[in-house]
């Protein structure tokens, strides 16, 4: 009796994990707003070199891409997302696909340099991890099973293949068939553009959301891993830019002791171009959308022809 | 230590392995240490190291010890007192059961009570002018003070009528009130259906073994795929109602209703079954409440365990209903309200079991109204379309007072009622015209990034797979209500693959459509 039950928790074990294998071979889409990463790997390897790669949080998503393409004569992929995502984790992902003659644009919303505890919480963020993981699946598990973290290996495969399943469940139940195996983020298509930025506007919500903005002054230990990224990029050919994001004048004011030392850090520190000054990127507050990251249609468009010009001076 | 956490996922296996390796005579003493261990463990999570911080909670540790032991050791004693004093005809065995019964009590009325009641003493002085300091005393809670104080009156009761014999066997007795399975949040078993099973020898019995595990597979799809689910939206919702208007509020009601029943009837499965695997039977606490055609019959099928304690140990002795009309109505009422006052030290309670007892002191008032109206409309003549309208009627009523249960504070309780039907009446006129964007006016809560509680790509997918869940439930509620075969018996005479396909797809909800994000299961607190 004892061996009965044995192999029939033997067989349904086996079934399971069966089962999981191919939820995680077979395609289909994760309903979560950091699946658009996998999408935007695809465009990444799908753009035509010489490509300009911009690197940011969601206060890049609005950029005009197909305007910065047509001026500086680059295809451009736009690749941000989310600036809880980290920016030095985010290029760590690019690094693979980085060719010849590629131009990096990076940026890093105030907050990923300033504010001590969205620091922290960028580097421990579960959900990023788990999102990169699906960037590129292979490195990430062969890391996992170096550092002997076999449990959270498995815990980020079934978490990942739950919300693939989700996903199968809510096409199903729409009689969404024709969807039922893209990849990445569902409907991703009509959310961002060919470049990757996001082609519905922000909406307009007053007061501005200012969340992360507990600013202190800069650490450089948080920020060297931009050199390291220069350095890699030196190998494989590729040029790198980094500026300063936009921010709304009040908030700049409030917090310019922090921003001038952090202004006055880069400076100092990073071996590749800065494109602008902080002070170049204040906007006043009707520029803004719904948070102090986020520019709506008029502050957009005077952001990207100024960062064409700015890219047009050093390329 | 929750039965849905991976700690237990370890601890259960190597308790059940080496308790059919052991010999039946040292069985008891793994069980007690398990027991023991269980215990002290899901203290130390529910408790909250970072709140409580050492030393502090150290001293709570040993204080909660020495009360839960102490209250073993006073009624094992009592207990054998009282029937000794019964042979020889002595009056003391009524001073050992007050004994017995106060000390427990008065245990858990400084743990569960006495900041309520200093806390309303407080509201009512300061009503009257009266200067009263009523001091919120930060105390630890013992884990399932209710639970093993209602088992040690039942018990010391039991001896005193005659009913039950004492223990001898410190041990075993220990046992009784510890047994890990129901420990936290019950069954509250009788000593006359569970102390006898400790004493007996339990074989390995393939067919038991693979019952209780279809129970707590069965106990979890309800906890992971629907409890914790509905969860995210009722914890979004009532922790912040003036931010919704009132079609979120009635959602939000919906899930929890369906949130507290899969939660509590889920975890007494787990237990049940996991009471199987070892050979032990434990009562079952739930028989499909929600298709119950009255609020009485609704009572008789939820928390059975609790609700046969009040009836046996506080409506009975009232009366019960063997006396005038009007004292009747009075045990009823006066049960309700200790039932709720079991819950929890909070108005809100209270409030939801009085409604509860209303409702049946009402449905005795209207009773010969209602027959002429069933009469009248011929509702009599098709008995299965009255049922419905009777199990709709009683659910929506459950289903409104327990807003009462949920709401945080009196005040939001009230507010949600007063605005269930807040924008209703828009959303209703613009549904008719289908222009969706405008629909989208009625439903979008401005400057949120999460959409009640979920991620909002995350939002639909959840919300099916919630609907989905609740749905085989109700199926399989409804199949068991129409004939008295269990749905494992069922299963059981099916051919193999049928039996493997049931298997699978349980499986396969549990690991893909489960939310585990361990929660605690909301009877842990009481």
């Amino acid at each position: 009796m004892m061996t009965k039950l044995l192999t029939n928790m033997i067989i349904s074990l086996i079934l399971m994990s069966a089962t999981v294998a191919i939820v995680w071979i077979a395609p289909g889409t994760y309903p979560h707003d950091l699946a658009a990463l996998v999408n935007k790997r695809e465009m990444l390897k799908a753009k035509r070199p010489p490509r300009m790669i911009f690197i940011g949080g969601s206060s890049q998503l609005t950029l005009k891409s197909p305007l910065i393409e047509k001026e500086l004569g680059y295809s451009v992929a736009d690749m941000s997302l989310w600036g809880g995502l980290g920016t030095r984790e985010y290029l760590d992902e690019i690094k693979p696909h980085l060719l010849p003659g590629d131009v990096v644009v990076v940026t890093m919303e105030y907050a990923t340099a300033l504010d001590k505890q969205y620091i922290e919480f960028i580097h421990t963020n579960e959900e990023s991890k788990k999102f990169f993981f699906l960037m590129s699946p292979a490195r990430h598990a062969l890391e996992y099973l170096q550092n002997k973290e076999y449990f959270n290996l498995f815990k980020v495969i079934i978490e990942l293949s739950q919300i693939k399943v989700r996903s199968y469940v809510r096409n199903l139940a729409t009689v969404n068939t024709a969807h039922l195996f893209d990849t990445g983020f569902p409907n991703y298509d009509r959310e961002f553009n060919e470049n990757g930025d996001r082609v519905k506007p922000y909406m307009i919500f007053r007061p501005l959301g200012d969340t992360g903005t507990n600013f202190t002054y800069p650490e450089s230990k948080n920020l060297v891993f931009l050199n390291d990224f220069f350095e890699f990029a030196k190998t494989k050919k590729t040029r790198v830019f980094f500026y300063f994001s936009h921010f709304p004048e009040k908030q700049y004011k409030a917090n310019e002791t922090y921003i001038n030392a952090y202004y006055g850090m880069m400076k100092q520190l990073l071996k590749f171009p800065l494109l602008n000054k902080p002070s170049d990127f204040m906007y006043p507050e009707e520029y803004f959308a719904d948070t102090i990251y986020h520019l709506n249609e008029k502050g957009e468009k005077i952001r990207s022809a100024e960062m064409i010009r700015l890219l047009k001076k050093v390329l | 230590m929750l039965f849905n956490s991976i700690e237990f996922l370890i601890f259960f296996p190597v308790v059940l392995i080496i308790f059919f390796l052991l010999p039946h005579r040292l069985r008891w003493i793994w069980l007690l240490v398990s027991s023991c261990f269980f215990f002290g463990y899901s203290y130390y999570l529910y408790n909250d190291p970072v709140n409580f911080p050492y030393p502090k909670n150290v001293y709570w540790y040993v204080f909660n010890a020495l009360s839960i032991i102490s209250v073993i050791a006073v009624t094992y004693y009592c207990a054998i007192f009282i029937e000794k004093s019964r042979s020889t005809g002595s009056d003391n065995s009524r001073i050992a059961l007050a004994l017995g019964i106060v000390y427990p009590l008065l245990l858990l009325f400084i743990f569960k009570y006495l900041n309520f009641f200093n806390q309303t003493i407080s509201y009512m002085a300061s009503f009257l002018n009266l200067n009263y300091p009523g001091h919120i005393l930060r105390i630890i809670i013992p884990l399932g003070i209710s639970y093993y104080t209602f088992h040690i009156i039942s018990y010391l009761v039991d001896v005193y009528r005659g009913t039950q014999k004492a223990e001898r066997h410190f041990g075993i007795f220990s046992l009784y009130i510890l047994f890990f399975p129901k420990v936290i949040a019950g069954p509250i078993e009788r000593a006359h259906k569970l102390l006898p099973q400790f004493h007996e020898e339990k074989k390995f019995d393939y067919g038991r073994i693979k019952d209780g595990l279809l129970l707590v597979a069965w106990g979890l799809f309800k906890k992971a795929i629907i409890a914790d689910r509905a969860a995210i939206v009722a914890n979004e919702v009532f922790g912040n109602p003036h931010g919704y208007p009132g079609i979120y509020l009635i959602i939000a009601q919906f899930s929890f209703i369906f949130q507290v029943y899969c939660d509590f009837s889920g975890y007494s499965d787990m237990a049940v079954g996991i009471g199987q695997i070892m050979g032990f039977k434990l009562t079952d606490n739930f028989r499909r409440p929600y298709l119950a055609p009255s609020i009485a019959e609704l009572w008789r099928r939820w928390h059975i365990t609790l609700i046969s304690w009040f009836r046996d140990y506080v409506y009975i002795p009232m009366g019960g209903n063997r006396v005038a009309k009007w004292r009747w109505q009075y045990n009823t009422f006066i049960t309700f309200i200790l039932s709720g006052l079991w819950h929890g030290a909070n108005w809100t309670f209270i409030t939801w079991a009085g409604l509860n007892g209303l409702h049946i002191l009402i449905s005795s008032w209207t009773q010969s109204i209602r027959e002429k109206i069933v009469g009248f409309l011929g509702l009599a003549k098709s008995p299965a379309f009255y049922k419905i309208i009777k199990i709709v009627i009683t659910f929506s009523s459950f289903w409104f007072s327990g807003i009462f249960f949920r709401a945080n504070s009196m005040s939001d309780a009230f507010y949600i009622i007063s605005h269930l039907f807040t924008g209703l009446d828009g959303l209703i006129k613009t549904a008719f015209t289908l222009n969706y964007e405008m629909l989208k006016t009625f439903l979008v809560i401005q400057n949120k990034t999460t959409f009640l509680g979920f991620s909002k790509p995350g939002f639909l997918p959840e919300m099916i797979t919630l609907a989905l869940g609740i749905a085989v439930l109700g199926a399989i509620e409804i199949t068991q209500e129409n004939s008295n075969l269990r749905l494992r018996e069922r299963i059981a005479r099916k051919p193999w693959y049928v039996k493997w396909a049931l298997y699978y797809c349980l499986l396969f909800a549990l690991l893909f459509l489960g939310v585990y994000t361990n929660q605690q299961f909301i009877y842990f607190r009481f």
